[in-house]
């Protein structure tokens, strides 16, 4: 799918004849989402890599509540330190 | 800083297809891809900064390990209670190679990726036996934490019980496979699949597995840090991420053999030249 955002946002800069690429601190989803809103290439590609880069800590958070259906609190915990510092790592950038 | 212009039509192109190359040649020697990108491009691009390219690089890592580590899930050989665990160190080392690659120079980067390549290429070409490690007992943390695991093996039909040892060691090793991947923009499984099998030994289809699973979560983290700086070039993830998934399909489902001994020789032959080319080149000599 990521790769398809890729493909159009490639197509896009095709179509407005090969512009200079906008280059934003992507971990601000607001600003991602409008450039991606208004038809910029580049924003395309950034929602296309915000994808991507969700599909891992989704499967962390998914993990983590089948180990509490299980009831296993040791893996719960596990997965929660890890999904912690994913967020660290997504909301670090946000503020600096 | 750059001038984003530097990468034109021609250059998208030529990236697509290198990344396509990478991707194949990446699978079929049980690689990454980021291993072959990265050098190419930061040989090739000399202007881009490092960082730039293990950004780019570190977001097709991520792509590649979504689109593969579903089937392995699937297969029931992956560990996922020692992923999540070894997962703790790894990811932490992810954020502090990312971080901290801001601070060093694109020298001294090129020249940790050159002594990387180099020993890539002693894997490659030192061909191991695999083997299944019997008579292993875990120790108390693998116990406490139930590691161990079994696995349905399709070659021979067994079923196979293994234990986890030296849980610590590989432990630590995970957060050094961490801080190699994110300050580097490689998957890291370099270093975590000879951890798992050599250091706990666990059998090499379940290091491998469970390293792949891993991986998507590691570079996520590391992918994170890349994007805030603003060191993610659009035009440069568009061509190369969809190119390394693309290859690394093709040489995992069409490409299903093992190569030759004297491929992998001659492979092993050409990393050591790029590691040489890319520690050179931080050196300051250009040739």
């Amino acid at each position: 799918m990521a790769c398809l955002f890729c493909a159009i946002g490639l197509a896009l800069w095709a179509a407005a004849g090969y512009p200079a690429q906008k280059l934003i601190s992507a971990s601000n989803i607001v600003t991602v989402f409008q450039l991606a809103t208004s038809a910029d290439f580049a924003g395309i590609i950034y929602l296309g890599i915000l994808v991507l880069i969700a599909t891992p800590v989704f499967r962390v958070i998914v993990s983590a509540i089948g180990f509490s259906v299980e009831k296993d609190r040791q893996y719960l915990m596990i997965s929660l330190a890890v999904l912690s510092m994913l967020l660290i790592g997504i909301f670090s950038g946000s503020v600096a | 800083m750059l001038d984003p212009n530097v990468i034109g039509p021609l250059d998208v192109l030529l990236i697509l297809l290198v990344s396509v190359t990478a991707g194949i040649i990446g699978a079929v020697f049980g690689l990454g891809g980021g291993i072959i990108i990265v050098p190419f491009l930061s040989l090739a691009y000399p202007t881009i900064p490092f960082p730039v390219v293990a950004g780019a690089s570190i977001v097709s890592v991520v792509a590649t390990s979504s689109a593969s580590a579903a089937t392995y899930v699937r297969d029931h050989v992956t560990n996922i209670r020692l992923g999540m665990f070894l997962e703790m160190s790894t990811v932490a080392g992810a954020l502090t190679g990312a971080i901290v690659s801001a601070y060093f120079p694109d020298k001294f980067l090129r020249i940790f990726f050159g002594v990387l390549l180099a020993v890539v290429a002693t894997i490659v070409i030192w061909d191991r036996k695999i083997d299944i490690p019997k008579g292993v007992i875990g120790d108390r943390i693998a116990q406490k934490l139930r590691l161990g695991g079994q696995y349905h093996d399709h070659a021979t039909g067994e079923i196979i019980n293994y234990d986890v040892t030296r849980t610590p060691i590989t432990f630590s090793l995970s957060y050094f496979a961490g801080i190699v991947s994110g300050l580097l923009g490689v998957g890291g499984g370099v270093v975590k699949v000879p951890a798992m099998n050599l250091v706990s030994r666990v059998p090499v289809k379940v290091a491998s597995a469970t390293s792949n699973f891993m991986i998507g979560v590691t570079a996520a983290a590391s992918a994170t840090v890349y994007l805030s700086r603003g060191e993610v070039y659009p035009l440069l993830v568009a061509p190369l991420m969809p190119g390394v998934v693309v290859g690394a399909t093709i040489g995992t489902r069409v490409l299903h053999v093992a190569p030759p001994k004297k491929v992998k020789a001659t492979f092993g032959v050409i990393l050591i030249v790029t590691s040489a080319l890319l520690i050179l080149r931080g050196l300051g000599v250009h040739i």
